[in-house]
């Protein structure tokens, strides 16, 4: 018996983790019980970039692996299994198109567990509200690496109030230059610093 | 003492007169001054008449770090995935600005780099985005549109010099090979994701492009005339990479390409943008007192004296978002805390972290520019 499949993700053993999903599979394992363990790596990977252990480029990497290994795994699931932990609405504001790091968020978020409804890049407000409105996510994430985002992040979230959403959906930001202050001036409810924070912050808001 | 001989002095470690300012500032100079964005990157003179107006009523500046006035046509050609640009193929002429994400090469092809000769290799990635590049007489036409543009914007780089305002780069912009690779050929996470599954093929890569990027530098040196080149750091920095890959695959490349330029007597402006604090210790191997560190906001300036500040100049880093959202008042007490402390035994530069932006408040530019007469450390 060799290291376990989360051991595998976390240690970033690409090629390995992948042939242990596929053996699992022949041999019949529950799908559900491999997509957890890869989630179980994916916590490893959460906790060693916190620690200061690895980096950005190793959440990549990581988030890569597990995309791999599900769609291995998807085509044994029966519809509806393996249920998600919410809906979040995500897409860089209007008039930027910045989007590696709104990109790597959604994988994240995914890798999580969440239903990620990733809208690209430069994104109306109101095509915002009406990703809302049909998802009825309760958890939006904008992001933005110009200063003319914050204006958008703010119509947006005007947007959301003249549509009656902002009662039942939190707001939060990401970006190079997003602060506190630019919190306060789109009226959102909170900034991640980092794409491992914005996971933290879904678990929190979405109460999983 | 000049300006010239002020950003020189604290290049080269010593104390100023005062702390020199120096930012990047055509952006904002184009929106003030009343002009287009397209105006500003396309029409020198009209970009040049912006920046008076804004200096006139906003205060005096040593010298501008990066200035895209004027240059609208050589960007074009010199970035393989060309820019956002305002005015350019449906965007309104106001609009900002922006680098495109995208990937225009296949993983197999670093190996093809050096097989192809990584000039020829790098003609044909321009020639997908800029087809016209393909034949003679559009080849030729383009490169004349930014011949021209060259010779105008080394008249205004004179005039401004006459005017005490230096031209910190102009438009000498060169990228290490893995820098270029990340930004135009492969995109971001792409890259990221080669450096795992195939690291010994991006260095044979790194190799095949070093000598044409400092080859394409040493022609602009001698163009602008200017002995600065400007080199933007960003996804090699340590919000990307984890310190090995960057000790096994960019610190090398810096390394070479700084000690390149320093040979010939070429300061090399480290523009690095993101999170560069826990590489700060591996700059040291960079040649001392030869290099300016610029950052943007994001990493930690102060720790970046601590570290580098008897090893590199440090240039920067009043916050593009404090710019636009804050108050003089807090400009200023920032300000007043960078020169005073990273300014306090010279080595020091002020200037916005990255640009100031198209929106910010005047009174907080004026505050920013006023500071370093307020403040004398």
């Amino acid at each position: 018996m060799g290291e376990t499949l989360a051991a595998l993700l976390a240690g970033l053993r690409e090629e390995e983790a992948l042939a242990e999903v596929r053996g699992a599979l022949d041999d019949g394992r529950d799908p559900i019980s491999l997509v957890e363990e890869l989630r179980e790596g994916m916590s490893e990977v959460g906790r060693r970039f916190e620690a200061g252990e690895y980096f950005l480029s190793e959440l990549i990497m990581s988030a890569e692996i597990f995309k791999e290994a599900v769609a291995l795994i998807e085509p044994r699931m029966r519809a509806g299994e393996g249920g998600s932990k919410g809906a979040i609405v995500i897409g860089t504001v209007k008039g930027d198109i910045h989007d590696i790091g709104k990109n790597i968020v959604s994988t994240l978020l995914r890798c999580e567990g969440f239903e990620v409804h990733d809208l690209g890049v430069d994104v109306p407000p109101d095509a915002f509200v009406r990703k809302l409105e049909e998802t009825g996510a309760r958890l939006l994430a904008l992001s933005g690496l110009l200063t003319l985002a914050f204006d958008s992040m703010k119509e947006t979230v005007e947007a959301l109030e003249g549509a009656g959403l902002r009662r039942n959906v939190n707001v939060i930001l990401g970006g190079g230059p997003v602060n506190e202050k630019v919190v306060e001036y789109a009226g959102a409810d909170v900034f991640g610093a980092d794409a491992s924070q914005a996971v933290k912050l879904a678990n929190l808001y979405l109460g999983a | 003492m000049d300006a010239l001989e002020r950003i020189e002095t604290a290049v080269r470690l010593g104390k100023p007169d005062r702390v020199p300012v120096v930012p990047i500032i055509d952006f904002f100079a184009g929106r003030y001054g009343g002009i287009t964005q397209h105006d500003m990157l396309f029409d020198i003179d009209k970009a040049d008449m912006a920046l008076e107006k804004t200096l006139s009523d906003l205060g005096p500046i040593d010298g501008q770090n990066l200035s895209y006035a004027g240059l609208g046509r050589i960007m074009q050609l010199i970035f393989p995935t060309p820019p956002v640009m305002p005015g350019v193929r449906g965007v309104p002429p106001d609009g900002q600005f922006q680098f495109v994400e995208k990937a225009v090469m296949e993983p197999e092809e670093y190996r093809l780099i050096e097989e192809r000769g990584p000039i020829r290799w790098i003609l044909d990635k321009m020639k997908l985005s800029t087809p016209e590049l393909g034949n003679p007489a559009g080849l030729l036409k383009a490169f004349s549109g930014a011949g021209r543009d060259i010779i105008k914007a080394g008249r205004s780089i004179k005039r401004w010099r006459r005017r005490g305002v230096e031209s910190m780069v102009a438009y000498n912009i060169v990228f290490t090979p893995m820098e270029y690779i990340s930004l135009f050929m492969r995109s971001f996470n792409d890259f990221i994701l080669d450096l795992f599954r195939r690291p010994d093929d991006v260095k044979a890569a790194s190799r095949a492009l070093m000598k044409p990027m400092q080859m394409q530098g040493s022609m602009m040196v001698r163009m602008s005339g200017l002995k600065r080149v400007f080199m933007g750091g960003t996804r090699t920095s340590a919000s990307c990479l984890s310190p090995r890959q960057f000790e096994d695959l960019a610190l090398p490349e810096w390394r070479e390409m700084c000690d390149f330029w320093v040979r010939k007597g070429v300061t090399p402006l480290l523009h690095f943008d993101s999170d560069w604090t826990a590489f700060f210790p591996y700059l040291k191997e960079l040649p001392r007192g030869k290099c300016i560190l610029n950052l943007d906001g994001t990493s930690d300036i102060f720790a970046a004296k601590e570290v580098l500040g008897d090893h590199m100049c440090i240039m920067g880093d009043v916050p593009a978002a404090l710019l636009k959202l804050g108050e003089p008042e807090e400009v200023d007490e920032y300000c007043r805390r960078l020169i005073m402390e990273l300014g306090a035994d010279g080595g020091f530069i002020l200037s916005s972290g990255c640009t100031i932006p198209v929106d910010a408040k005047p009174e907080n530019v004026k505050a920013m520019l006023a500071s370093v007469h307020k403040y004398r450390p």
